[in-house]
């Protein structure tokens, strides 16, 4: 077969066409209707992913946020009153407002400083306390949390007392590198006060911490010691415990906190 | 789509559905089938019509799509198991002539019939150099190939055409 009789084979295949019905616009409106049903499935699509993507976000981030050591940061029995998960970022924020534990609810005590430093650092906070703030009776002192990341820089202690207005609280913290703020960090999200210098040189910082209504406010003093670490005082218009008796003013004054915060004999070491 | 392209692309669909379909025909021998590929392949021109490089070249871009389409269809399950006993359908004689009418209808159906025992690739190379008259060089750019590719098909696809026909005609005499 030559080329010439594959074409003319080729051309009478074709002799038989049966006659074309053809609807251009029946094809377009088809076409339309298809493309429609195409974005119609991928805006599906999308949202499908869309909600997998934010429900996966949802259920694993408990897990993310969650600390791996718990019982360093649960400190007050579950009901905690200060919070200090790790390495401050911005401060003051981490210790207020406070929960509101029960009034039956005790005060736990972690401890991870060495048996002797921890009992002395207690001892003398009670005796410390009922000097600089006379008036005050029932004076009790606990070293309530260690963090055992840092056993060396950062601790929490609580400062029970009975006042003429009723009971109350002091929290303190202890803090050195690298957990330590700065004063600039010190300030960010409250209101700051005058600093007072020391006859060291080092610098005392005030601030007044907003708590969860208002009546209930905070009073810190933070101390930027010359060796990196930084002591800071808090004191309440309310007992911190059980978060009743709110009182028009704080327990402690600027000075008395200033006191605290800036005693050579409350360190780490 | 803006009116302007819908207006050009209802005037290309218009002026070129029966050539299409009847390359189509060629490609798959059933003229149900060759609709069905030609309104396949129209909606996915429609689809890609707004692309500004095929707007020079929309009858070989059509040829391309049609063939792409085919070999589509020849993959999918259900083309496959379908199986053709190579009979040709009785088709009455219109013709004043009966003897002559006879003998083209025979080469008609003898050439149809071989094309359809050609693989499919080979098949749409012949169909579109001999059929549409294409150089080698459309060709290769429908087929998505080289030229040699295109040669050697053609070449391939010729000898297996032949081949067919005369085992037709050998097929023919032993049955007469």
């Amino acid at each position: 077969m030559s080329e010439a009789e594959l074409r003319e084979g080729l051309r009478a295949a074709v002799g038989d066409e049966p006659p074309l019905t053809f609807d251009a616009d029946a094809l377009i409106a088809r076409a339309q209707s298809a493309r429609a049903a195409r974005k119609r499935r991928r805006a599906l699509v999308v949202v499908g992913v869309a909600t997998v993507v934010l429900m996966g976000t949802v259920l694993s981030l408990p897990g993310v946020l969650t600390p791996k050591n718990p019982v360093g940061i649960d400190a007050l029995s579950g009901r905690v009153l200060t919070t200090t998960a790790g390495p401050p970022a911005s401060g003051r924020a981490t210790s207020f407002p406070l929960p509101q534990p029960t009034p039956s609810t005790p005060w736990s005590t972690t401890t991870g400083l060495p048996g002797g430093r921890l009992t002395e650092l207690t001892t003398y906070l009670e005796g410390r306390f009922a000097d600089v703030v006379p008036g005050t009776t029932n004076v009790r002192a606990e070293v309530v949390e260690v963090d055992e990341k840092y056993p060396a820089g950062l601790v929490t202690a609580s400062v029970y007392f009975e006042h003429r207005a009723g009971t109350g609280g002091v929290v303190i913290h202890l803090s050195g590198p690298p957990v330590a703020m700065s004063r600039k960090d010190f300030c960010v999200g409250v209101k700051c006060g005058t600093p007072r210098e020391q006859p060291d040189g080092t610098v005392v910082e005030f601030a007044v911490i907003p708590g969860s209504s208002p009546t209930k406010v905070g009073y810190t003093a933070a101390h930027f010691r010359s060796d990196g670490t930084v002591v800071e005082v808090t004191a309440y218009s309310h007992d911190p415990a059980p978060g009743a008796d709110v009182r028009d003013t704080v327990p402690l004054s600027d000075t008395q906190l200033m006191v605290l915060a800036s005693d050579p004999r409350l360190s780490l070491s | 789509m803006r009116k302007a392209d819908e207006r050009a692309f209802r005037d290309f669909a218009v002026g070129h559905a029966a050539a299409l379909r009847r390359t189509a025909f060629l490609f798959c021998g059933d003229w149900h089938t060759a609709e069905d590929l030609m309104q396949l392949s129209l909606l996915k021109l429609y689809q890609a019509w707004h692309r500004v490089e095929w707007r020079d070249h929309p009858s070989a871009y059509a040829r391309k799509v049609l063939l792409r389409t085919w070999l589509d269809e020849k993959r999918r399950p259900w083309r496959r198991v379908e199986q053709r006993d190579g009979e040709v359908p009785d088709v009455a004689d219109s013709s004043s002539d009966p003897e002559l009418a006879g003998e083209r209808l025979w080469a008609r159906d003898l050439v149809h019939a071989a094309l359809l025992r050609v693989p499919p690739r080979q098949r749409a190379v012949l169909v579109l150099r001999y059929f549409e008259d294409l150089p080698v060089s459309e060709v290769a750019v429908a087929m998505g190939c080289t030229e040699g590719t295109v040669k050697s098909q053609t070449a391939r696809g010729l000898v297996a055409l032949r081949a067919a026909v005369e085992e037709l005609e050998e097929g023919v005499v032993v049955a007469s």
